[in-house]
């Protein structure tokens, strides 16, 4: 068994010469585009970065961890293309960023080392759910209103979105939740069981709506819906969820001016493009003027984008990679959903399979909808792109999330400290 | 739960693969014209390194180009307001239109592989330059017909109705594209009568008696017997308790009469007999309510969707609810003069690369099989009859046959709008000419003599 996991390991280490190779790209290009920003030495970044990703591979071999060989990679990957692209955009920002992939890669390594048994963190499916609302609750009365989204905290320099942790926390308390009382949901009805749960969800999706962080609430909604799923395996459930969901919407549609305007953009951003559609209708031309074969990196001009680093990077990606590249993008999560979903299927026990399939949607279904809202697939919802838009709170999660799958992943194959 | 989990793989599977095909449809399928999109940004600097191909007429003649003016490019348009209604503008600060915008990709070299090509000479920094249009316009018939029109409002569109060629496109009252800065603020008074409206293709007017070309269609296909009847006007005609009327009582004519007299009470009787589907869907089959596919952008003609016996009477002389462009009006006389097919209409004939390779060349097609050769040839009948001892005399040219037809059309504001739809010669039509002045009249008188100089100076070459 302890083979096995240094096969893996050993094939991780090839896979990460890749996000390697687009570092070391990254470089070439930072190094020649004579964008530089004052007080850092893009070589310097370089090796961090380099440092950082290599640094986890050899911990994650050195203690042994059984955890899946392509997740780290993956994540890699994305970060290493999402870096070059801000770099690209904004040089203050991707240096900023890189400061939060090494505070993410610590993270990892933390959760992979020090929280290997994750049937421990689900002790407390109520500390979680508590934690969870707390967080949102404070950022509806303190936060800050950026973009439209009232998401964030501001604590003097600093600025986070409580949101991601909320999500989560949501999961884990689900995860705990739904394993616990399994039994009784899938035999029926009793308000004691489904209570506590539609409240809890009932509250963060109100909560969402107050803040205007519809993304959010749509992501929270499907992985919950997804888990409860999993738990009970009934299509009904998550029909009666998506029906009940479609009721709130419409009466959401109805209340709330700004939702109607969203809307409206959605169905034809075209009739106001100077204005309210102005965003969506120039990510549209940037995806257009990228074509097939993309205008190179750097050759772009998604500039015009407001918050095109955040929301819109994967515009920028489309439009300098081309189809290829947005293609490739969308394949790279589709490949870390299967290898998230194939964690689940491994898991040795419920609380596993919830917790790897509920994390799973989670980053996928928010990656899936940031790209299908600025490509005009379904109405825009401004979330980050995962390991890959600019935001420390983000990508800190995203790295947690990580660290969580690659220790599900590990458990069946018997390495437990 | 491990199937659960499965087919949740599926799920997230079948989303991402239509998130795929979405995105190849969005960038392979769209992207090049939402590249060419006017409110690309990436445009304006293509321009900055780009030499703009130049605009030829028929024979060669510039209509617009690059020249270099110490260093800066600026565009040059040698017809001035003649031709700017086709060929347009193109300013970094009031954008671009007509040619000039529909054209960009070709004038820019922005198509296909050439894109790639001159973005790695823009890369090297080097100029890239555009191709070159070449188009069917005359533009010494289109600076006549301008000059005709000055000091009026109204438009000019005439035609080679056996290929759909366009060799007249006139707007009046018309803007100088080499003066935009210093001209905008008047162009833009409302007082200047909307220089940038292009009346030949964005003028929807009532078409008047013009529109009987229609309804004589319609007639004429539903029962060719109409030719041997004697048909009665007393000067009105009452339609459901409606009286609608003639400038008098043209009492007993037959069907080439009523179309030298432009008899309304013929024609109202005509329409009520052949029924409002027929006249509609022959209005359908001459290119009401349909989008024109034009090289530049055209409003649609309206012939109303329901027609009580009122409505049909009405719009059966062309008033009511009905609208047409200037172009469209042409485009039914057209129709009549090519035996009943309808020719596509087209402005670009060729498009050649800075080499004077050609890269793109039109082919004259049929759009669309209106009536029978032999409804179309009593018709031009009348028409030629009109012009010989009917209202429009005043189209006549010595030596030369010309069918033609008048309208006056009403209108809300003043006077009646002056149309006149010609073609000559009459037994083998080389040109098709629509006119219509606004509020000027009866068409016979303001609009006549337009399109009379017209053929004549275009059978003179």
């Amino acid at each position: 068994m302890i083979s096995a996991g240094s096969v893996n390991r050993r094939r991780e280490m090839a896979l990460l010469i890749w996000p390697s190779l687009i570092l070391i790209a990254g470089y070439g290009y930072m190094a020649s585009s004579g964008l530089q920003h004052p007080g850092w030495q893009p070589a310097y970044a370089l090796i961090l970065l380099l440092a950082g990703f290599w640094g986890t591979h050899l911990v994650l071999r050195v203690t042994r961890h059984g955890g899946d060989e392509f997740l780290l990679p993956l994540a890699a990957v994305l970060t290493a293309l999402g870096l070059t692209f801000l770099f690209r955009l904004d040089p203050a920002l991707a240096y900023r960023q890189i400061i939060w992939t090494m505070i993410g890669l610590l993270v990892l390594v933390a959760v992979t080392t020090g929280f290997r048994d994750y049937q421990r963190l689900e002790q407390y499916p109520y500390l979680f759910l508590s934690l969870g609302l707390f967080f949102l609750l404070i950022t509806v009365l303190v936060g800050t209103r950026i973009g439209g989204a009232k998401s964030w905290l501001t604590l003097g320099e600093f600025q986070m979105q409580p949101v991601e942790a909320v999500k989560v926390l949501m999961v884990m308390y689900l995860a705990g939740y739904l394993s616990d009382k399994r039994e009784l949901l899938v035999q029926g009805t009793g308000r004691a069981t489904w209570g506590p749960l539609l409240a809890a969800t009932a509250l963060a999706v109100l909560l969402l709506v107050i803040q205007r962080d519809l993304g959010s609430a749509l992501i929270l909604l499907a992985t919950f819906l997804a888990m409860l799923y999993l738990a009970t395996g009934k299509g009904r459930y998550v029909a009666l969820g998506g029906g009940l969901f479609s009721l709130g919407a419409l009466l959401a549609y109805r209340l709330f001016p700004y939702l109607r305007v969203r809307i409206a953009i959605w169905i034809n951003p075209w009739a106001d493009a100077a204005g309210a559609g102005y965003q969506i209708v120039q990510a549209l031309i940037a995806l257009g003027s990228g074509g097939v074969f993309g205008t190179g990196l750097g050759l772009g001009q998604s500039q015009v984008i407001p918050v095109v680093a955040r929301d819109f990077i994967f515009v920028t990606m489309g439009e300098e990679m081309g189809l290829f590249g947005s293609i490739g993008i969308a394949l790279l999560y589709l490949l870390l959903a299967l290898r998230g979903f194939r964690a689940a299927v491994a898991a040795r026990e419920e609380q596993g399979i919830l917790l790897a399939g509920g994390l799973t949607v989670l980053v996928t279904f928010q990656a899936f909808i940031i790209m299908a809202g600025v490509s005009k697939l379904l109405p825009l919802t401004g979330v980050t792109l995962p390991f890959v838009s600019y935001g420390g709170s983000s990508l800190v999660i995203s790295y947690l999330i990580l660290g969580l799958l690659l220790n599900v992943s590990a458990s069946p194959r018997g390495i437990r400290p | 739960m491990r199937n659960e989990v499965r087919r949740l793989a599926m799920v997230t599977g079948a989303v991402f693969l239509v998130l795929v095909l979405y995105l190849t449809y969005v960038q392979a399928v769209t992207g090049e014209r939402l590249y060419l999109n006017p409110l690309n940004p990436r445009l304006a600097a293509v321009e900055q390194q780009t030499e703009r191909g130049t605009i030829y007429d028929r024979s060669g003649r510039i209509l617009a180009r690059t020249v270099t003016n110490g260093g800066q490019l600026r565009r040059e348009y040698p017809y001035g307001g003649a031709a700017a209604p086709v060929v347009g503008y193109v300013s970094s600060r009031y954008g671009s239109t007509g040619l000039e915008a529909s054209r960009d990709g070709d004038l820019l070299g922005l198509g296909g592989w050439q894109r790639f090509l001159n973005e790695g000479l823009r890369l090297a920094g080097k100029q890239a330059r555009g191709n070159d249009l070449h188009l069917t316009l005359d533009a010494d018939l289109q600076r006549l017909a301008t000059n005709l029109l000055a000091g009026r409002k109204g438009a000019v569109v005439a035609l080679d109705p056996q290929s759909g060629a366009v060799l007249v496109l006139a707007s009046s009252p018309t803007f100088d594209p080499n003066r935009l800065d210093e001209e905008w603020s008047w162009i833009n008074d409302p007082a200047a009568g909307s220089p940038l409206l292009n009346r030949a293709l964005q003028g929807l007017y009532p078409p008047g008696s013009v529109m009987k070309l229609v309804t004589a269609t319609a007639a004429l296909e539903q029962d060719p017997a109409v030719l041997q009847r004697q048909f009665y006007c007393p000067g009105y005609l009452e339609v459901q308790g409606w009286k609608l009327t003639c400038p008098r009582a043209h009492g007993y004519l037959d069907f080439q009469e009523a179309m030298m007299y432009s008899c309304n009470v013929t024609f109202a009787t005509l329409a009520l007999e052949a029924g409002a589907d027929k006249f509609k869907s022959t209005a359908a089959l001459y290119g009401f309510n349909k989008p024109v596919n034009f090289d530049l952008p055209v409003k649609e003609s309206q012939v109303p969707a329901h027609l009580d016996a009122n409505g049909l009477a009405e719009s059966s002389i062309g008033q009511g609810a009905v609208l047409a462009t200037p172009l469209q009006m042409a485009l039914v006389t057209a129709a009549v003069a090519n035996r009943g097919i309808m020719m596509q209409p087209y402005l670009v004939a060729r498009v050649t690369s800075p080499g004077g390779q050609t890269l793109w060349q039109s082919q004259p097609r049929p759009l669309q099989v209106v009536t029978g050769a032999a409804v179309a040839e009593e018709i031009k009948n009348a028409m030629v009859a009109t012009v010989k001892g009917g209202t429009a005399t005043a189209a006549a040219l010595p030596g030369v046959q010309v069918a033609a037809k008048t309208g006056s059309a009403q209108n809300p504001r003043g006077l009646a709008h002056a149309w006149l739809v010609a073609m000559a010669p009459a037994e083998n039509p080389a040109i098709v000419v629509a006119v219509v002045v606004e509020n000027a009249g009866a068409g016979g008188v303001a609009a006549a003599p337009i399109a009379r100089e017209i053929m004549a100076a275009a059978l003179r070459r």
